[in-house]
This record gives structure tokens, C-alpha cells and sequence, in this order.
């Protein structure tokens, strides 16, 4: 069978509607049999995904946003912003966009921020009037927001992966300088659209002291998680890749026991809940990893960035191009084989053109951030689907201005290398 | 009657499987913060922990994907169903379904072949499990979901739901039947 | 012809210049009939999933150290087990005698050996100076996930060692929640661990070593006079990268120095101690038949005549 004849079919079931991971893994199966290889190596890629890096962080997570979701922390989440930020047009959305990029952050945007904070943030937003499109755009796109911001992991391996191809000066505490203006930027876009958002519902009552006191003291309980954990990280008592676990044995003790919002009977059906968002989630990620390897194998990224760099001959030309390679790119290869590949193929040619090294790789993860909630294939956009029970079509839409405008941000990153390198110095 | 007993029998399993699934994620749990108080409070730790739980997880994932064929709430394009006449709409479905049965039937068989080469060569897992064992997730978790698909490819789409229940708009969580 | 070889090496590493200098060797002296293509920065996966994709056909080799290859041939730690070599003059002595043994061994699990180098000594490096056993039980020490051996002996010790996904480490570091790594100088250089780290036990914990080895069906399908070629430029790879490895690894430790490392002996018990340890370790893996007898017997004695020269 032939590669074309093979994918059409794939296509047309996908259109029937054949689920996505069974798609995705018949891809990656027509790729491995036409490379003449034995398709238990399909297998060995899907087994894969128990290496994956922070993979018990995922069920975790998931756990702790169905129990958040399911408890009334949104309820209380939006009183408390409209007792703070009552006053400020988008309030509730710019705290979301805030909690989304730290979260990220730490945890290393794949879809975990989705799962864990848009669980919590998405009904939130609703109770608190958004409308269904922008929130479920909020939440999908800030999925990978705050890549750019330290100790993110993407940006961590940039380092290494560049110090060791050539690019000399850079330093993973340059790269976390470096990473701040531009994702302070995509985070300042994002809010003048919220604040815009936020006009058109009706305002928030005066700022009140006593109605500030009681969202505290209603919230009690939920306001000491991010400070146990961010403290623990930052103490030292914690690694990074151990804040999910931390976090989803303090939610199911404050929904459960402490604030009783989720019975005793009611549990086994949410943790089962969680579980089977991990499944449908990781059974697509592991359809997706398996054709990254495929793509891998056929040295396809690479031969494609080839034929791109002949055909270069500015620097503006060849930033133009590498955002629409790197978006590609980012849809359809995981971020880890992305760095690993593309940066040292990429170094030598950015370096011609005069391109720093730094501001190089900023420019790399802000577009691969991109790439996570891009459709049609962008890794986000499936999960959001999944966890909000909405149609993939209702979330591409969603997705389009948030798109529009973190691309724009990428392009101003693109094009203004002072952005990352201010402040080095 | 025989149908309400195949209902109830199903609805029993169901539960059960469920109650695994819990189980599975309260283990991955406890096994996690047991590891971080034995670090932070008793300076020490299980070697197996981290082996396990990357298992664990693969295990859950499979078996809550198995789930998730259940509940037909696996991700897919929908929007060309959608528009399709509800005879036809169910034809498509029933191809789809089918279609997913026969590459889960392929993954599971892949899958068993992974199992035989490990064998030929095995590794220690954890301490006394070989590490063909945790790979039996793959013929076993794809196993079920061929079976599974083949069964929602005679029962149609269902009501206007794909993919997923339409969830309430105060907390975004699908509508539990 | 195609062979294919994964390594975690990355791009621009000093082992990558030399792999695709042996590849242009093999392309030239074959005529191109055998063509070698590279997978480097772990893009394959790991150790365990190389080797499968080996045994599958779809890669034809890979470049692994001791520790990774230990799987499917536990003799091949020998080399990096705790304390055994106290110098570069010893590892020359022992690896002029045992390479050849341990290529037999790899040998009998269908794998040809084509290459072993040194990768350099791993140290024990923290932030502050280590002399005395109470220096010693107060570190927090991180070790790879998997190194049972290094575990042990530190257990052994009486430090209880952090176990962390590699990814983890540079943050761990900043935040104190590890003070203090085992690894090469340049390792702990290129992963950009040294801004935390201020001095270097001088006592080489272990040596760590690649082996470059071919799948036997892979070497099967060769004509002779291929094999020769490409065992030829890869031994040849790995000698070049052995020859400059002490002078690499001595520059990496100077880099490190003119950032304000300090280089420390630990109290002369206290190296003793740990010494001791490293054997007692050795002989539990004996006992338990985890490591050939015979193949450590024959280190210990080319160890004992070098030492007594
Ligand atoms: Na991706
Ligand atoms: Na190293």
C-alpha cells in the first residue's frame, strides 16, 4: 500500500470519526511498515510513553482538577476576585492568565496546566459571566503559557542542548532572563483582550473590606495550597516533579474531608472520572510521540530545515520562515525531540544570519508554545476537548483570536531581538 | 426478563471497573506522597517507587482508556457526522467503530510482540518482576478496546452526544446519566 | 548499506566530532557501500528502548556507558564500579588487559563491540569542602534514578542519596534541595550544574566509559572487507577520543577552578573509609554472581601489579 493511498483512508475514517489516537497510531503504523521495519517497533513507541518526563504528575493532576472542579472552589475563586478586583474590567481572566503561566512554569507545559488549573478556572470564568468561547480559549491557549519563564524544563534543555552544539554563551540563567520581557508580553497581550472581555460584563460591586474578609476566610482553605507548594519548591523540601502529588493529597483532603463538598460515595466515580481523561489523553500523546519518532527516524525535520536553508538569503526572510517551520514543527513533533534535533541544525545558520543565540532560542519556544494549541493537531486543543466535553471544531474556533494574538506576540519577539536580551546586559 | 439481567450484570461490572480505576489512582497516589514524606522526614526512600509508578500510570492510562470506549468519549472529529442524516449518521459511526476496532486488534497483536521479544531477552523490572510484565498493559488494555469498539459499533452513536457529555454550564463537568 | 547508531551524546560533543569523522572513513574506504547515520541526543529513547529497536532491525547500533549496557551484560559496570581506579595509569593498565574479554562477553549476547572510551572520572562535587565523615553525612547528594550500585554504596556510607530525574537537577540545585552531584567535570559543565558547585572531592568515584557496540545481524549482513573497514575507523574513533579525554576532562576541571571551584582531599580516613566501601560493594556483587568473578579477579590483579610497580 502506498503512502498516499494509506493516509487517505486514515483520513476518511478520521472524518467518520474514528477516534483520534487510533488515527494518529494508523499513521505511525503505515510510516514504520513503509520504512520496511517490524511493526512491533509501533509498540516499543507506545511504551514509550511510560518514559515520558513528570508522567506520574499527570493522573495527579488530572485528580486534583476534577475534585477543585467538582468542589465549589469556583464559586469562591470568583467571589474572591470580585472582592480584590472587583474594579478592574477582566480581573478574574488576567489572575487566570497569571496562575496559568506559573503553573506552566513549573510543571512544564504539556497539558497539565489544562487539566489541573483549567478545571478550577474554566467554571469559574463561566460563573463569573465569560462567555463559553473565550473561556474555553483562555484556558486551552494558557495551557502552554509561561514556557518562556524559569525553571521551565523546554527552556532548561534549550540550554544544554545549545551549549553543547556550538552556541558558546549561552547560559540557562540568561535564558531565564531572557525569557521574562518577552513572556511578560504574550501575558500583557493577553490581559489588554481580557480587560476588553472584561468590559462587556457587568461591573463588580464597590471594593468593601468586609466582603474582601469573608471570601478570605471562605477560601481558607484553598489559598495555602499554591504557597505550600511554590514554598516547598523554593525551600528546597520539594522537587519540582513532586508538587503534584503534594497537591492532590491537600485537595482531597480539603474537598473531602475538611470542606466535605465531594461524599465519601461520590469519590470513586470523580477519581474514575480522572482516570479516564488520562487514558484518552495519553493514548494520544502515545499515538502522537510514536509518529514523532517516525518523523524522526526519516530524518524528516531535518531534511526539511535543509531544503529550507537553501532556499534563505536574509535574515528577515530566514526568522519568517523558521516561525512557520517551528510552528509546524511544533504541532506534529513533541517539544523534547524538537530541541534536541532542531537546535543544532539551527544554531550555525541562525549564527550566519547574526542571530544570538539567546534570543534564538527564545524565539524557538515561543513559537513551539504556539504549536501546542495550533489546529488542527496541537496537543491542547484535544485535551481542552476532552476535559470540557466540547467538540474539537467549538475549540479551534475558541482558540483563533488567542492564536492570533500570542502570534503576534511571536513575531514581535521574532523581530525584536531586544526584547530577549535587554536585560543581559 | 434476560435483558434486564444483562443490564444489571453490565451495570455491576461497570461499577467494578470504575472502582479499579479509583483504586489504581488512590495506589499511584499513596505510593507518590509516601515516597516524599519518607524522603523529607526519614532521609530514605523505595527503589522501586519510581519503576513502579511509571508502570502504574501506563496501566492506568490503558485501562482508563478502556474506560473511556465505554463512555464513547474518546477525542475525534465529529463535524462531518454532525451534518449526516441519522441513518447515515449511524452508518458512519458503525464504520469508524469498526475501524478502531480492527487497529486496537493490530495494537493489541503489536503489542503481545513486544511482550514475546522482551522475553527473549528480560530484564528485572523491580526486584523478582521481569520487565516483560508491565508491557502486558499493551495486548490486554488494547485488547479490551477492540472488543469494546466492536460492541459501540452495533449500539450507534447514541443521543446528540460526541465526543464526550454535553457538560452543565456551571461546572463544566459532563452530565452523568 | 545503512546502520544507524543512537546515542545520548549530544550534537557538537566531542564524541559526535569523532563518530561522524569514523562514519566519512567508513562511506570513503567502502566505496559507500555501507553508509552510518547518527541519532545523537537520546532522540531514540534510552538505553532499553535502543536496544529493542536494535533487536527490531530498525537501528543497527548504539553508543551506551557501563551503567546502560549493564542490562543485558552486567560485566559491562565492571569498569565503573565505586573506587576501583585511583589514576588515568591504572585505567590504561586494566583496560589493555580486560577490554578484549569484555568484547567476548558482549560477544556472547549477539553484540560486537566496535569502540570503548573513556568518558572521563566522575567526582563527588557540592557546595562546600567535604573532609571528615561528619562533612560527609550531612550532604544531600543526588544520584541517577536507577544507579542501584552508586545507591548502595552510598547508603552504605551512611548518606542517604536523592534519587531525581536528570531534568530536575539544575533546578534542585538552585534550590538547594541537592547540594551536592557525582559526575564528570565536563559533564557537570555542559548540564551548566557548576554555577552551584564549589568544590571537587579529589577522590575519582568512578570511571565512566561508552561502549560503541553493532547488533550481530547488523555485522552479519557485511562483507569482510566491509567489517574491517568499520571496525577499523571505529576503534580508531574511540582511540582518538581516548587519547584526548585526560586532557578534556583536565581542561573542564581547570574551567571550573578559574570559576572559583576548589579542589579538596578528603582526611585520609575518610578516604579510606570510602574505599573500603567501594570493596565491599564489589564483593556483594560477587557473591551474588552480579558481576563475573573471573573478570574481576583478573582487574584486581592487574590492579595489584600496578600498584606495586
Ligand atoms: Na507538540
Ligand atoms: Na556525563
Amino acid at each position: 500500500m502506498s503512502l498516499w493511498l494509506g493516509l487517505l483512508i486514515l483520513l476518511a475514517l478520521a472524518a467518520l470519526g474514528m477516534p483520534l489516537f487510533a488515527v494518529i497510531a494508523g499513521v505511525a503504523l503505515l510510516g514504520f511498515h513503509l520504512a520496511g521495519y517490524d511493526p512491533v517497533v509501533l509498540a516499543v513507541e507506545l511504551y514509550r510513553l511510560g518514559d515520558l518526563p513528570g508522567l506520574a504528575a499527570i493522573p495527579l493532576f488530572a485528580l486534583a482538577g476534577y475534585l477543585l472542579g467538582e468542589s465549589g472552589a469556583p464559586r469562591r475563586l470568583v467571589r474572591l476576585s470580585n472582592a480584590l478586583l472587583g474594579w478592574l474590567p477582566g480581573g478574574l481572566a488576567i489572575v487566570a492568565i497569571v496562575a496559568c503561566a506559573f503553573f506552566t512554569a513549573f510543571t512544564g507545559a504539556s497539558g497539565v496546566t489544562i487539566v489541573a488549573l483549567g478545571a478550577l478556572l474554566y467554571p469559574a470564568l463561566r460563573q463569573a459571566g465569560y462567555s463559553e468561547r473565550y473561556s474555553l480559549g483562555l484556558v486551552t491557549a494558557g495551557g502552554s503559557l509561561g514556557l518562556l519563564f524559569a525553571p521551565s524544563l523546554p527552556l532548561i534543555l534549550y540550554g544544554f542542548v545549545a551549549g553543547q552544539a556550538g552556541g558558546g554563551e549561552v547560559t540557562i540563567p540568561d535564558l531565564f532572563l531572557a525569557g521574562l520581557l518577552p513572556g511578560a508580553l504574550m501575558m500583557a497581550l493577553l490581559s489588554l483582550q481580557a480587560m476588553r472581555e472584561g468590559w462587556r460584563l457587568p461591573r463588580g460591586a464597590r471594593f468593601s473590606w468586609s466582603e474582601l474578609a469573608g471570601a478570605l476566610r471562605e477560601s481558607a482553605w484553598e489559598l495555602p495550597l499554591p504557597l505550600i507548594v511554590l514554598g516547598g519548591i523554593y525551600s528546597g523540601a520539594l522537587a519540582a516533579s513532586e508538587a503534584a502529588a503534594v497537591t492532590a493529597l491537600y485537595v482531597l483532603i480539603v474537598t473531602v474531608l475538611i470542606n466535605r463538598e465531594i461524599s465519601f460515595r461520590e469519590l470513586p466515580r470523580v477519581m474514575a472520572e480522572a482516570v479516564r481523561l488520562v487514558g484518552a489523553v495519553l493514548l494520544i500523546l502515545g499515538a502522537a510521540l510514536a509518529l514523532s519518532a517516525w518523523l524522526v527516524d526519516q530524518e524528516v525535520p531535518t531534511r526539511l530545515f535543509e531544503w529550507l536553508s537553501r532556499h534563505v538569503h536574509s535574515p528577515l526572510a530566514f526568522l519568517l520562515l523558521l516561525n512557520l517551520f517551528l510552528l509546524a514543527v511544533g504541532m506534529l513533533l513533541d517539544i523534547f525531540s524538537a530541541v534536541v534535533i532542531l537546535v543544532p541544525l539551527l544554531l550555525p545558520v541562525a549564527a550566519a544570519f547574526g542571530i544570538h543565540p539567546v534570543h534564538l532560542g527564545i524565539v524557538m519556544l515561543a513559537n513551539l508554545q504556539l504549536g501546542y494549541f495550533t489546529p488542527p493537531v496541537g496537543m491542547n486543543l484535544f485535551i481542552a476537548a476532552y476535559r470540557f466535553g466540547r467538540p474539537i471544531g467549538t475549540l479551534v474556533r475558541a482558540c483563533i483570536p488567542f492564536f492570533l494574538i500570542l502570534a503576534a506576540a511571536v513575531l514581535l519577539i521574532t523581530w525584536w531581538p531586544g526584547l530577549s536580551l535587554a536585560l543581559l546586559g | 426478563m434476560p435483558a434486564q439481567r444483562t443490564r444489571r450484570w453490565l451495570d455491576g461490572l461497570h461499577r467494578a471497573e470504575d472502582m479499579l480505576l479509583a483504586a489504581l489512582v488512590a495506589a499511584l497516589l499513596l505510593l507518590s506522597v509516601s515516597q516524599i514524606g519518607l524522603r523529607v522526614f526519614f532521609d530514605t526512600g523505595l527503589a522501586w517507587a519510581e519503576a513502579a509508578g511509571r508502570a502504574g500510570v501506563l496501566w492506568l492510562a490503558l485501562l482508563g482508556a478502556l474506560a473511556a470506549t465505554r463512555e464513547r468519549r474518546h477525542i475525534a472529529i465529529d463535524v462531518l457526522p454532525r451534518l449526516l442524516p441519522p441513518r447515515l449518521r449511524r452508518l458512519a459511526w458503525a464504520v469508524a467503530q469498526l475501524a478502531a476496532s480492527a487497529l486496537c486488534g493490530s495494537l493489541a497483536w503489536l503489542g503481545w510482540g513486544l511482550v514475546r521479544l522482551e522475553r527473549e531477552a528480560p530484564v528485572p523490572f523491580i526486584e523478582g518482576i521481569p520487565s516483560w510484565v508491565p508491557m502486558l498493559a499493551l495486548p490486554l488494555g488494547f485488547g479490551l478496546m477492540a472488543l469494546r469498539f466492536l460492541l459501540t459499533a452495533g449500539t450507534g452513536p447514541g443521543a446528540d452526544r460526541a465526543p464526550g457529555a454535553p457538560p452543565s454550564p456551571e461546572t463544566g463537568e459532563g452530565a452523568r446519566p | 548499506q545503512q546502520i544507524k547508531i543512537a546515542t545520548l551524546a549530544p550534537e557538537g560533543s566531542a564524541w559526535m566530532r569523532e563518530l561522524r569523522a569514523a562514519a566519512a572513513e567508513v562511506k570513503a574506504g567502502t566505496g559507500g557501500r555501507v553508509e552510518v547515520k547518527f541519532y545523537p541526543g537520546g532522540v531514540m529513547g534510552n538505553d532499553a528502548v535502543v536496544l529493542r529497536k536494535m533487536r527490531l532491525g530498525q537501528l543497527q547500533g548504539g553508543v551506551f556507558t557501563g551503567s546502560e549496557l549493564s542490562l543485558v551484560y552486567p560485566d559491562s559496570q565492571l569498569y565503573s564500579l565505586p573506587f576501583l581506579f585511583r589514576n588515568w595509569d591504572e585505567v590504561a593498565a586494566v583496560r589493555a588487559q580486560v577490554d578484549p574479554l569484555l568484547a567476548k562477553g558482549f560477544e556472547e549476547r549477539g553484540l560486537r563491540l566496535l569502540g570503548v572510551s573513556g568518558v572521563g572520572f566522575a567526582y563527588i562535587m557540592g557546595n562546600k569542602p567535604l573532609r571528615s565523615q561528619a562533612d560527609v553525612a550531612g550532604i544531600k547528594l543526588w544520584v541517577p534514578q536507577n544507579d542501584t550500585i552508586a545507591i548502595r554504596t552510598f547508603e552504605l556510607g551512611g548518606v542517604s542519596p536523592i534519587p531525581l530525574p536528570i531534568g530536575d537537577v539544575f533546578t534542585a540545585l538552585q534550590t538547594g534541595m541537592v547540594d551536592t552531584v557525582a559526575n564528570t567535570p565536563s559533564g557537570a559543565i555542559a548540564l551548566q550544574w557548576h554555577g552551584r558547585l564549589r568544590s571537587l572531592v579529589d577522590l575519582p568515584l568512578s570511571y565512566v566509559v561508552g561502549f560503541l557496540v553493532l547488533d550481530d545481524k547488523a555485522w552479519a549482513r557485511l562483507s569482510p572487507e566491509d567489517r574491517q573497514v568499520l571496525a577499523g575507523a571505529f576503534a580508531g574513533a574511540a582511540r582518538r577520543m581516548d587519547a584526548s579525554v585526560r586532557e578534556d576532562e583536565d581542561e573542564a576541571l581547570k574551567a571550573l577552578r578559574r570559576q572559583g571551584l576548589v579542589v579538596t582531599e578528603l582526611a585520609p580516613e575518610e578516604a579510606a573509609r570510602w574505599r573500603g566501601l567501594g570493596e565491599q560493594v564489589m564483593a556483594e556483587l560477587e557473591t551474588r554472581q552480579a558481576i563475573s568473578p573471573a573478570l574481576l579477579a583478573e582487574v584486581r590483579r592487574v590492579l595489584a601489579e600496578a600498584r606495586a610497580d
